[in-house]
């Protein structure tokens, strides 16, 4: 019995070749992203599960207010750690943890790495077993733990242990390390991880002289078993004043334990967290694709199914006749199912493991991988999957077919032209469905691409910059840089575009505004290239002018409404009376936020704690030589801090990249569904009315008035799904814009996804109807009308 | 007045080649009622769909009314089918999305007939087959009997000169099939030609002549009076 019921289902996947092609294509795609996603997901929800004592182990967070804004930190005080431990009978552990980015010479190339310096009982608090060595390495400030990446990296065919391994710090001097030990590879799952690991020594520099003003990586806390973090957390308090004696400037607000396997709410949130943490917003948006794939293939299948059922119905007619029970039908028809399903999820593993993983580990950098006989969770998601979309695209086509008495479908119970109502419906919402997957997946598409191509509203190329530490430095360093011959001009500021911001009042005829404020040099504007809208910059010969005057962006006009002469109108900003010299183009200054009204204001050179120097294209390396060069000749105790300009946004440009690319293939193959469901469904479409085209033809109708009345309908269905999907994504993309708007401000979509979107639509449904149109007008009477039906 | 000359049908499949006529010569003179029997397989259909203009012949001559269509295109058949050819089928293929009265009215709105006429002539079809007071049904809500009376008011509704009916009766019980053969016998003495395929030998007992065909031949032909 059940032999004749794989065989018929094998011989039907055969005799309906597009539709069996396009419901296991379909299928297999939207089970390989969903085999992706959950994978991804899984990832982002067990970070750092795996340590055994994860549940009692915690980061030391601290909060701070900044102007109008309270932030978390991830960066602990270094003294907490001693001090937790002393004080609380309840710590078990305390691990110091600090990271710096050193430099190796390998071969001829340098290469950057990050080395981690940790106390001794790191391997105590973490999981983290040990291919090669012990944990006591540690103890040895000139041991070298690598992670077992590190060790097929630098020793390919070579056993690491006792190898030399040299580092230049990133206070320039050479370590001469020795491998002690190698670590075991590390869990997909991994948010806390490390590369080159020794003990915390403070033999290191970087770990030399901490007091209480000192932050370090993290500060990790493990509790007793059954000790309350609670308990511990109510009393941070004469810690906090003990930290904010030594740093006035910068007081604390509260300290936080945040756990390593539940992180707090706001884990995503907090800034310099030593253990990654993901927003949430992301496994929406992953979740949502998937789902909405998982729905589309269903639902494809699910009409496909049902346009076959009238093929089909001369067996099924027969096996009722024959004393086919419903229960044997609808087994007949799930077997089928399964079998579809079973191939889908067969090709869909092969998709994941051949194409998608490897691309989701190359634009993530994360990993992720179906190593089945590893995980539990995987085999269940995947029999899941597998029952989930045999039920759900089977469970309808199987009742209906079941159900189906080809004397009473509907006849007398229902009017006819209702069913038909029915069915047209039925057409709009798949029509809907094709349309919002497409018209998301090029908006998706068309967002990343915005994002990478963010114009900053200044070219950050030629600019490098110097942190100062005093504020004597300015005047000497810019007097040597300007003689540079490769420096086209130098510029200082308090507060510097894309690392600081100040956020504060300004009173415009009365009414307070909130505007960010830059603290800035005369010249400062043109050296970092911003564009002039109207007026003038500040006149930098002009000093007690100057101190009156502010530059505004053309945000600050908008959304405080000021009037048009906007230059010469006066404000008050800190108390003091100033005019508005001029208006420069809006610019960015962190990542692709929402564009906030701004003000430039001179400041003094004494208050500078940046210097910016604007240089000769591609002179970078050159410029960055001669102020180590000058940095070392005034400040010999210290090692200089400066950055390209251009770096300042790459970290926002990556990330945005990778999560771009991520959701670009993952809509792409949405979109792809979506078309061959459009056409498998075109496809129906016509089949179903090849009996009526026959009859018509008979009865006088031509081929062009045949091929207009099939197309009519499809064609105006697929117009009134358009518009519905469209009038839909986009209020609903409005919507999540307005949402997202801190996350996603500078993105305006415009119509060009929608265009782009519905020409696909429009296309797929144009070859889908002229390929059909041709075999409706081209059918064989004689042949099709033979046949009941 | 119809002819064929030696009219050959050849189905090529990818495993066999079936000869389904094999070298039909035959006349139907004008107002002539014409019954085709013969076993299952015999080629009626073929024969029938040939004469319909609906398929071409292998090979073979055919003159329909004067003119020579045996190579004709199908765009060439079709305008010639146009209002001269009604067809009645065993299992009615009336349009389904359509009311009794739509479907009738189909062949006149593809003639262009004027609106006023149309009404008319499509009531008229409609009174005559007793199916007027269904004719906003859908077929699904009619019995066998008359749908079929649905497909001959629509059959005859653009007065064709010729009736083609592939087992008209074969559908029905033997109530509705006699109203179905009466109804085919007035039109014939109308003046209308009928030529129609059947396995019932009563059914076939209405036409003046019964031609029997066996593996695409013409065996016997009967005349009646
Ligand atoms: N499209 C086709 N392709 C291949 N063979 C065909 C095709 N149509 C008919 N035949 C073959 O031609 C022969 C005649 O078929 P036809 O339908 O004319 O028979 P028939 O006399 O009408 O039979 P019945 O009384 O059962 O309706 C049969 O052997 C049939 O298998
Ligand atoms: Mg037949």
């Amino acid at each position: 019995m059940l032999r004749t019921y794989f065989l018929l289902a094998w011989r039907n996947l055969l005799a309906n070749k597009l539709a069996s092609l396009i419901n296991i294509v379909g299928l297999s795609i939207a089970v390989a992203c969903s085999i992706t996603v959950f994978l991804t997901l899984r990832n982002f929800w067990t970070l750092d599960d795996f340590h055994a004592n994860g549940d009692r182990i915690y980061m030391l967070e601290y909060v701070q207010k900044h102007q109008d804004e309270t932030r978390t930190f991830g960066d602990a005080p270094a003294l907490m750690a001693n001090a937790l431990a002393a004080d609380f009978p309840q710590v078990k552990h305390t691990v110091r943890v600090e990271r710096e980015n050193v430099t190796v010479y390998r071969n001829e190339s340098v290469i950057s790495e990050m080395i981690t310096y940790a106390d001794a009982n790191f391997f105590d608090v973490f999981t983290f077993p040990l291919a090669q060595g012990s944990p006591a390495a540690l103890r040895d400030p000139s041991a070298l733990i690598l992670s077992h990446d590190m060790a097929l990296k630098y020793f390919p065919d070579q056993n690491p242990i006792g190898q030399p391994f040299t580092v230049l710090t990133g206070s320039r001097e050479q370590k001469q390390f020795v491998v002690r030990g190698v670590a075991a590879d590390f869990p997909d799952n991994i948010g806390f991880k490390f590369a080159l690991l020794t003990g915390y020594h403070p033999v290191h520099t970087a770990l030399k002289n901490q007091d209480w003003s000192s932050h370090i990586s993290a500060v990790f806390v493990e509790l007793h078993p059954r000790a309350n973090i609670a308990t511990l957390a109510r009393q941070m308090k004469p810690y906090m004043v003990r930290y904010n004696a030594r740093n006035p400037e910068k007081p604390i607000e509260s300290f936080v334990f945040d756990n390593l396997r539940q992180p707090a709410q706001n884990a995503y949130d907090v800034d310099r967290r030593p253990a990654e943490a993901n927003h949430p917003l992301i496994s929406l948006v992953f979740g949502a694709i998937a789902l909405v794939m998982m729905a589309i293939s269903c639902v494809n299948y699910v009409n496909i199914s049902l346009g076959g059922v009238t093929r089909r119905l001369k067996e099924i007619g027969m096996r009722k006749v024959l004393g086919g029970t419903r229960q044997q039908l609808i087994g007949q028809f799930m077997i089928e199912n399964l079998l579809l399903c079973a191939f889908a999820l067969a090709f869909g593993l092969l998709i994941t493991e051949l194409f998608l993983i490897p691309l989701f580990n190359d634009i993530m950098t994360m990993t992720i991988s179906l190593n089945v006989g590893q995980n539990g969770t995987l085999w269940v998601f995947l029999i899941g999957l597998l029952l989930f979309t045999a039920v759900v695209s089977g469970a309808y086509p199987a009742l209906y077919v079941s159900a189906f008495r080809p004397t009473v479908v509907f006849a007398g119970k229902l009017k006819f032209s209702d069913r038909r109502t029915v069915a047209r419906v039925l057409l709009v919402g798949q029509f809907a469905l094709a349309f919002i997957a497409v018209i998301i997946g090029v908006a998706l598409t068309h967002a990343g691409k915005q994002w990478q191509n963010i114009d900053w509203g200044y070219t950050p190329d030629n600019a490098l910059v110097l942190r100062l530490t005093d504020s004597t430095q300015y005047t000497i360093l810019k007097n040597e840089l300007g003689q540079l011959p490769n420096v086209r001009a130098v510029s200082g500021a308090q507060s510097h575009v894309g690392e600081s911001m100040n956020s504060q009042s300004v009173w415009v005829g009365g009414i307070e505004k909130q505007a960010l404020v830059f603290d800035v040099g005369p010249d400062y504007p043109q050296t970092l290239g911003l564009q002039l809208a109207q007026g003038r910059f500040f006149d930098p010969q002009r000093r007690a002018e100057n101190t009156q005057s502010v530059l505004v962006n053309q945000t600050f006009v908008e959304q405080h409404g000021l009037k048009q002469p906007v230059v010469g109108q006066s404000m008050r900003l800190d108390s003091q009376l100033v005019t508005v010299a001029g208006v420069v183009q809006d610019f960015k200054w962190f990542g692709s936020g929402a564009e906030r009204p701004a003000i430039l204001r001179p400041a003094p050179e004494s208050r500078f704690t940046y210097l910016i120097a604007d240089f000769e294209p591609g002179r970078g390396p050159q410029v960055a030589t001669a102020v180590t060069r000058i940095w070392k000749a005034h400040v010999p105790t210290m090692t200089p801090s400066w950055f390209y300009q251009k770096d300042v946004f790459e970290n926002f440009n990556t990330t945005s990249r990778k999560l771009s690319a991520g959701f670009g293939v993952l809509s792409g193959l949405a979109l792809l569904i979506a078309c061959m469901g459009l056409y498998g469904l075109a496809t129906q479409h016509f089949v179903r009315r090849i009996k009526e085209v026959s009859v018509r033809k008979v009865l006088g109708a031509t081929v062009s008035q045949v091929i207009l009345l099939v197309n009519r309908e499809f064609i105006s269905l697929l117009l009134v799904a358009g518009g519905l999907a469209n009038a839909l994504c986009f209020t609903g993309i409005q919507l999540l814009l307005q949402q997202t708007q801190p996350f996603t401000g500078g993105l305006r979509l415009g119509l060009w996804p929608y265009l782009v979107a519905n020409g696909v639509v429009l296309l797929t449904a144009a070859l889908a109807v002229s390929v059909q149109s041709w075999k409706v007008a081209t059918v064989k009477l004689a042949e099709s009308l033979k046949n009941p039906d | 007045m119809i002819q064929t000359i030696n009219l050959q049908k050849l189905f090529a499949t990818e495993e066999v080649e079936t000869t389904a006529l094999n070298g039909i010569s035959m006349d139907v003179k004008d107002g002539e009622f014409v019954a085709i029997m013969g076993p299952s397989g015999c080629g009626k259909s073929t024969l029938l769909n040939i004469l319909g203009l609906l398929d071409n012949p292998t090979d073979g001559e055919y003159n329909f009314y004067g003119t020579a269509v045996a190579r004709m295109t199908e765009r060439q058949r079709a305008q010639l089918r146009k209002g001269s050819i009604g067809f009645v089928f065993q299992s009615f293929n009336l349009i389904d999305e359509l009311t009794v009265y739509e479907n009738v009215e189909l062949p006149l709105l593809y003639l262009k007939t004027p609106a006023d006429e149309r009404k008319q002539r499509v009531e008229a079809a409609l009174e005559r087959m007793a199916i007027m007071h269904r004719r906003n049904h859908f077929p699904q809500q009619l019995s066998g009997g008359q749908q079929q009376r649905t497909a001959i008011a629509r059959a005859v509704v653009a007065k064709p000169k010729l009736i083609l009916a592939d087992e008209p009766t074969g559908n029905l019980d033997s109530k509705n099939g006699e109203e179905v053969m009466k109804l085919l016998g007035e039109l014939n003495d109308e003046g209308t030609t009928i030529i129609m395929v059947t396995h019932s030998p009563y059914d076939a007992g209405f036409a003046h002549r019964i031609v029997n065909l066996f593996d695409g031949k013409v065996v016997t032909e009967n005349f009646h009076v």
